[in-house]
């Protein structure tokens, strides 16, 4: 979580993180855990020394009747309280501690993010030059990149593999395989750790998305930025969105190329006879729970979003509105949560779900004044912020809640507080290629699934899984009560949109279809008129 | 239960949060983390570790010396209705 200062939830141990001079290593989050800890025992410390305090007072009130006894309870108390190495001295001690382990966990996580950045930079420069050279240059090294990383991967895997052969490469492989060197933080460790553990993959072979994918995709982005005319490189900061725009174009460009005529949205109420109502959500994991059924394999039709209307005992109405992800590979066709959507929401340009999304709040009748929640999955989460900010002055966007959501490279207004949920293990939150912005009224979650439940780990050993709505809907449930004050803040914003579950939900479906521009049926154009 | 036995009570639950601390530290103690800062942040925990080790022993202390005055006031008053 990230607000300004790295948090994870108390026992989730999460980022692993390396940074410090030194070869120094810790797990941030475990730190921030630590310090909570301490905080806690100095609580427990002070309601310690009230009741000592108390029993004092006991005392004293019957002093006189026993003033002997009583006398040798009163100084032992005393010194137990306020002596040089009392409850309270200690407490305080454990206080100061808490505060500089926060402050330390802080100055590695800027130490991180700094490293980050840098690398990221360093690959953008490297890719724009690399585009710069030319197409031909560009996809020889593309190529020339992918083939020395399936030779590494090979001879790492056929290193792994000769470890218990009665040869003197597997013995030696097996000496320093020993516990005590794969654990060593040099590179005489690393090797270990990459040749001679266990198993023919490494532990953690999968970069984790915060770091590696997303230092990834910006030098990709920067190469296809590079191959635009004229020199880009040292030009170009953030590649990804001009990227996603090139591929935007040349796509629909194609398109039309290939005879597929332009296309319109067409918004229409889902009629449904005797369907049962969706509960009032009262947490962020019931909202997905609902973003979770719009998806067609959990019987919605294709291309739904989901608007709630909450009329609450005290009068107020307010909405949720749920967006599901991406549920077709193709481009242009007639589901409108398609790869299309995806590179027009990442490059900026204008969509069909958000437009789905603002025709279905319009449809559904959500006043100027009535609070909503927006929550979206994946593209989902992409198409809420957006509609949240083209929104913001039309509608009262209260909140936000994206899982999975590549939305490093979208703003938000500050009026509207945003939660990110993301998990370490999930390669699509690092599409945007770069962190999500450390701002007050967004707070992003990354979860390690690796550190979870016995589903959660089954979940982070596989590719997808990761991103798959059942695992964020396990993480949203993990945050409740978590205590931490960014997740607070946001639970009371969003509690003012939700109420205590106690209000009289009303839940409508809206389907977006792209139909030919050339194409209008009556039932279109009255819903128009 | 009189106002000494309560105030017995209470140091019963004083014991309790002390040993709440010191579990709560004996926890924060095992962070995984190398360094110079790790070192002396090792340190610190060991020394209030120590410090909560003592301090149980005096609330036992305390206890004790309590123990014996609710007693000793109860006699008094039993003596003093009698």
């Amino acid at each position: 979580m990230r607000d300004g200062t790295a948090m994870r939830s108390d026992d989730a141990p999460a980022l692993v993180v390396i940074g410090g001079a030194g070869g120094t290593t810790a797990r941030i989050e475990a730190l921030v855990a630590a310090a909570q800890r301490l905080v806690r025992a100095a609580d427990s410390l002070d309601r310690c020394g009230s009741q000592v305090v108390r029993a004092a007072g006991a005392v004293e009130a019957t002093a006189t009747v026993c003033p002997a006894t009583a006398s040798a309870v009163r100084w032992p108390a005393q010194t137990l309280v306020h002596g040089p190495a009392g409850l309270r001295a200690t407490g305080a001690l454990l206080t100061d501690a808490a505060e500089r382990l926060r402050s330390v966990a802080a100055g590695y996580a800027r130490a991180d993010a700094d490293a980050a950045a840098r690398l990221r930079a360093l690959a953008v420069l490297g890719g724009t030059a690399v585009g710069d050279a030319g197409p031909l240059a560009a996809a020889g090294a593309l190529l020339l990149g992918t083939a020395a990383l399936l030779s590494a991967g090979r001879t790492v895997v056929h290193l792994r593999s000769l470890r218990h052969t009665p040869t003197p490469v597997g013995l030696g492989l097996t000496l320093l395989g020993g516990s005590s060197l794969t654990r060593a933080e040099n590179p005489v460790g690393m090797v270990a750790r990459l040749v001679a553990g266990p198993g023919l993959l490494p532990d953690g072979w999968l970069p984790p998305a915060a770091d590696g994918g997303e230092i990834a995709v910006s030098g990709l982005a920067a190469v296809v930025t590079g191959l635009a005319p004229g020199l880009q490189t040292g030009t170009v900061a953030d590649p990804v969105g001009p990227a996603a725009r090139a591929a935007y174009v040349t796509g629909t460009v194609g398109a039309a190329a290939l005879g597929r005529p332009r296309h319109r949205l067409v918004v229409a109420p889902q009629v449904t006879v005797g369907a049962e109502q969706p509960p009032a959500p009262r947490t962020t994991a019931d909202v997905l729970r609902q973003v979770q059924d719009l998806y067609p394999e959990n019987g919605a039709a294709p291309g739904s979003v989901g608007v709630q209307r909450l009329d609450h005992p005290d009068g107020r109405r307010t909405w949720v509105v749920t967006v599901p992800g991406t549920q077709s590979a193709g481009l242009h066709g007639s589901n409108p949560m398609d790869m299309a959507t995806n590179l027009a929401l990442a490059s900026g340009t204008p969509d069909d779900v958000t437009h789905l999304v603002s025709e279905a709040m319009l449809r559904a009748g959500v006043g100027p004044e009535e609070p909503v929640l927006i929550a979206g999955h994946s593209q989902g989460g992409m198409a809420a912020v957006r509609a949240a900010s083209g929104l913001h002055g039309v509608f009262t966007v209260a909140g936000v809640v994206t899982a999975g959501s590549p939305v490093g490279g979208m703003s938000l207004p500050a009026e509207i507080p945003a939660l990110h949920l993301e998990h370490l293990q999930d390669q699509v939150v690092a599409l945007d290629g770069r962190p999500n912005p450390d701002v007050t009224h967004r707070t992003t979650v990354v979860r390690d699934l690796g550190a979870g439940s016995a589903a959660d780990r089954a979940a982070a050993r596989s590719l997808g899984a990761p991103h798959l709505m059942p695992a964020y809907i396990r993480t949203a449930e993990a945050l409740e009560g978590s205590g931490h004050r960014s997740l607070e803040e946001f639970d009371a914003a969003m509690g003012r949109v939700l109420g205590d579950g106690s209000a009289d939900a009303t839940h409508q479906r809206y389907v977006g279809v792209r139909v030919s521009a050339a194409s209008d049926c009556p039932s279109a154009r009255s819903a128009r008129s | 239960m009189s106002d000494v036995w309560a105030a017995v009570a209470a140091l019963d639950v004083a014991r309790e949060c002390a040993a709440q601390a010191h579990r709560q530290v004996m926890s924060a103690s095992q962070v995984e983390w190398t360094g110079a800062a790790a070192r002396a942040y090792r340190d610190v925990a060991g020394e209030v570790l120590g410090r909560l080790a003592w301090l149980r022993g005096e609330i036992a202390e305390v206890r004790g010396a309590l123990v014996r005055h609710a007693v000793a006031v109860e006699q008094a008053r039993a003596t003093a209705v009698r």
